[in-house]
């Protein structure tokens, strides 16, 4: 490996993730590349004071996780009032007008079929003026009728 | 709440943002399919959680390089020193930050993840949704960056003092 490949693992080897034969390879290019060794020099002093290990003090700990449970537990409730609310009122509800609808349409289309059988008789005169015709109109319009209405 | 602080820069933002993020965890843990480690679904939560913080918060400080050299280049001649004289934990912080946002938020992110946080580049493929080669490469060249912008703070022999 030369300087430049050397060089792509030189971090690699700061991090951790290499062979063993490539860590050989890169340690044993360190012992001779003065560059290569002031590069990782410097990255551990800059790492050292940029990315001091966080310490939280068991107090501030303890105080962190008492205001997010504070928080998760008022979510839960909320979602719970939102949760009884859907249950005890929006389903009834729903179902309710799911059955007044049926009821309103099934009344409607009732309705229709009284007043479009009407038309219907309408639609016919034909067979009045059959029945008419044949001398017994009264027999044969209701017979028409029952006929042409199912 | 570390990764949170070095994304946000500001500890009241990051405190926040941390509650936030284990609230919303919380409510969508049954979305959670254990295709990944449950860390790694948190360090997802956490990513996305905090640049919509960010692209929320368009007026963010961040700093130039040469603001931040002509603001505090005393403060982080100090902090590179061998022999630093003895600052707050906080004021370190701060300033560590600040140099921090002389970054873009990629490089940022990614820094935070392996240095401050020791994630695996698997660890941080996953998290940040990406190859192990974008991994390496972006790992590399924020490093590089970093390097590069602070250079002038780095002195042989402060730096080999620490070898």
């Amino acid at each position: 490996m030369n300087h430049e490949m050397i060089q792509q693992k030189l971090f690699a080897l700061y991090d951790g993730p290499l062979t063993e034969k490539e860590r050989k390879l890169v340690e044993s290019h360190l012992a001779q590349c003065a560059e290569c060794r002031k590069a990782i020099a410097q990255w551990k002093a800059i790492s050292t004071r940029l990315f001091p290990a966080q310490t939280f003090s068991e107090a501030a700990e303890d105080a962190f996780v008492a205001r997010v449970m504070g928080r998760v537990r008022a979510a839960g409730e909320k979602m719970e009032s939102w949760g009884t609310l859907f249950f005890r009122w929006l389903v009834p509800l729903a179902g309710s007008a799911v059955v007044a609808g049926w009821v309103f349409f099934s009344v409607l289309s009732d309705t229709s079929i009284f007043s479009s059988g009407g038309n219907e008789e309408a639609a016919f005169p034909s067979e009045s003026s059959y029945s008419n015709a044949s001398g017994n109109g009264i027999v044969l319009a209701s017979y028409s009728s029952q006929d042409i209405v199912p | 709440m570390g990764y949170c602080l070095s994304m946000l820069q500001n500890h009241t933002d990051a405190e926040e943002a941390s509650q936030d993020i284990f609230v919303k965890a919380y409510r969508n843990l049954p979305k959670f399919k254990g295709n990944s480690a449950f860390s790694t679904w948190l360090y997802r939560i956490t990513t996305n959680h905090c640049l919509d913080v960010l692209r929320k918060r368009n007026r963010r400080k961040t700093y130039s390089l040469d603001a931040l050299v002509e603001d505090e280049g005393d403060s982080i001649h100090r902090l590179f020193s061998s022999d630093p004289v003895a600052a707050s934990q906080m004021e370190n912080r701060d300033l560590a930050g600040k140099i921090l946002s002389t970054l873009p938020e990629d490089y940022r992110m990614i820094l935070t993840l392996r240095e401050a946080d020791g994630l695996e580049y698997q660890e941080i493929a996953q998290t940040l949704d990406c190859s192990l080669d974008a991994v390496k490469g972006r790992l590399s060249r924020a490093r590089r960056q970093l390097q590069e912008n602070l250079r002038h703070f780095l002195r042989e022999k402060d730096v080999y003092k620490e070898e």
